[in-house]
């Protein structure tokens, strides 16, 4: 079975379960260092020192931690305490309470400063998930604007300078197609209203007609040749559209009509 | 009636003014921006026939400055751009009107005599005095639903003065309107168009009065 979980908690568990490792192995710290205290030759020297107990019996708590042996079970370490516990407990106590609380301190540390610092940048990839959902053809000059030096800030900005180009180019191609439509139209309007003028003139001659039609057949070869130009640009090789958008206006310029001085 | 038109394209430019001039206009070219601004500020024009991709000035600059003037010229913006937002910034520009490229020529005839309708107060295509009656869309005058044969000029005049019917029009505020700009102030023409239309009128055209001095004026109805 497979529980679906979002990434954010994942993280969350993971940090947890690494939590509770910490505090498992700690606590077999704790119990080591028990088994070790009880059985250590400080601990017997500290008896033999303070204690109205009598030499033997100190002996024989000595033996009788020696005798218990922990070959006796396959994983010595989580053989059970010795079943003779002396503890002198101010001593031991000021132990486990200087351990335990250095030992959780930075177990918490570390585990919320790592929890933290994931959470951030998570943040940061959610945000520029977010944005980058966001932009479209239409949307093309949207930018994360992230700045920085780490990885992410290196990332976005990478980003950002794709979306560059990426309008750019847009926007080159959209002038093209304008300026070819532009270049279309006009010799389309040139014989639409010459035959609309000549239509609508109820005197005209002869001349009038054969004037009109040699006109509309020349436009009509400009609007041969720029089909014949518009379809080797596409054919020729249009990675590098800027160049082609500047070679074909030199080429519609030479079709042009335009007068520069009236 | 006066048209000025300020178009690049010297073959579409040339073929307008041709149909115009066909269709009773007097009309006056510019091939740049630059030479279309100076004449609007010379001379004085009913409609102003703008393209927008001009190669100096771009046409929307052009209609600003006609309007920072105070020219209140009729302005119909003739482009080859078609979107939305160009025909909402050519009429936020101070444009009228906007027709885009190709047109059909009798579209674009009807709404330069739409434009001039406009400001006046009859709405209908027909002119009338007295017992002439002018129809603006067939281009012919009748008096008493009698056709009379005009030239261009003369029709051009007459049709300027019953535009302004009741106003007291100069001989240069006549030849302003009915003629282009390759008219010779200096002659006496308007007087002897005046005078053949009157003839041509008979009876009716003593509605056309003479005031010393100054010019001509159509009396207003009774």
């Amino acid at each position: 079975m497979k529980i679906k979980l979002s990434f954010n908690k994942k993280i969350t568990l993971t940090f947890v379960i690494i939590i509770i490792i910490s505090l498992i192995l700690y606590s077999l710290l704790l119990l080591m260092l028990f088994k070790t205290n009880l059985r250590s030759e400080r601990f017997i020297h500290d008896l033999r020192k303070n204690t109205g107990l009598k030499e033997t019996t100190i002996k024989n708590i000595e033996e009788f931690n020696k005798n218990w042996q922990r070959e006796k079970l396959p994983f010595p370490i989580f053989s059970p305490l010795p079943p003779l516990i002396i503890l002198r407990s101010p001593v031991m106590f000021r132990i486990v309470v200087a351990l335990s609380g250095g030992v959780i301190f930075i177990i918490l540390i570390a585990a919320s400063g790592g929890f933290l610092f994931l959470k951030r940048t998570l943040n940061q990839i959610n945000y520029i998930t977010k944005n980058v959902e966001e932009i479209d053809e239409k949307k093309l000059h949207l930018r994360l604007n992230i700045k920085g030096k780490d990885a992410i800030a290196k990332m976005s900005q990478t980003f950002d300078n794709m979306l560059d180009k990426l309008e750019e180019s847009f926007d080159n191609q959209k002038h093209f197609i304008e300026n070819a439509s532009h270049e279309l139209n006009t010799p389309l309007t040139i014989i639409k209203t010459n035959i609309d003028v000549l239509r609508l003139n109820k005197n005209a001659t002869k001349e009038d007609y054969e004037k009109t039609i040699e006109l509309i057949d020349n436009e009509i070869k400009k609007l041969s040749q720029i089909s014949d130009k518009l379809l080797n640009i596409s054919n020729s090789n249009t990675a590098n559209i800027n160049n082609n958008i500047n070679i074909n206006n030199n080429l519609f310029d030479h079709n042009n009509n335009k007068v520069d001085n009236n | 009636m006066k048209v000025l038109i300020i178009e690049d394209e010297k073959l579409i430019a040339d073929i307008i003014k041709k149909g115009l001039e066909y269709h009773r206009f007097s009309v006056d070219v510019a091939y740049n921006g630059k030479t279309g601004y100076n004449l609007t500020q010379q001379y004085e024009y009913d409609v102003i026939i703008l393209d927008l991709m001009l190669p100096d000035i771009p046409g929307e600059e052009v209609c600003k400055k006609i309007r920072q003037d105070g020219n209140n010229a009729y302005i119909l913006m003739l482009t080859a751009k078609k979107q939305d937002e160009d025909i909402v910034n050519g009429l936020n520009y101070g444009a009228d009107d906007y027709l885009t490229k190709p047109f059909d020529f009798s579209v674009l005839l009807a709404r330069i005599r739409a434009l001039l309708r406009r400001n006046s107060k009859v709405k209908e295509n027909i002119l009338q005095a007295g017992n002439i009656k002018l129809f603006i869309d067939q281009e012919k005058v009748m008096v008493d639903s009698k056709e009379i044969e005009l030239t261009k000029k003369e029709y051009m005049v007459l049709e300027y003065l019953l535009r302004n019917k009741g106003q007291l029009l100069s001989r240069n505020q006549i030849l302003e309107h009915a003629w282009d700009r390759n008219a010779d102030i200096f002659s006496n023409i308007v007087d002897t168009h005046i005078k053949n239309l009157r003839k041509k009128l008979g009876k009716s055209g003593d509605i056309i009065e003479t005031v010393y001095g100054s010019g001509y004026r159509i009396k207003e109805n009774k």
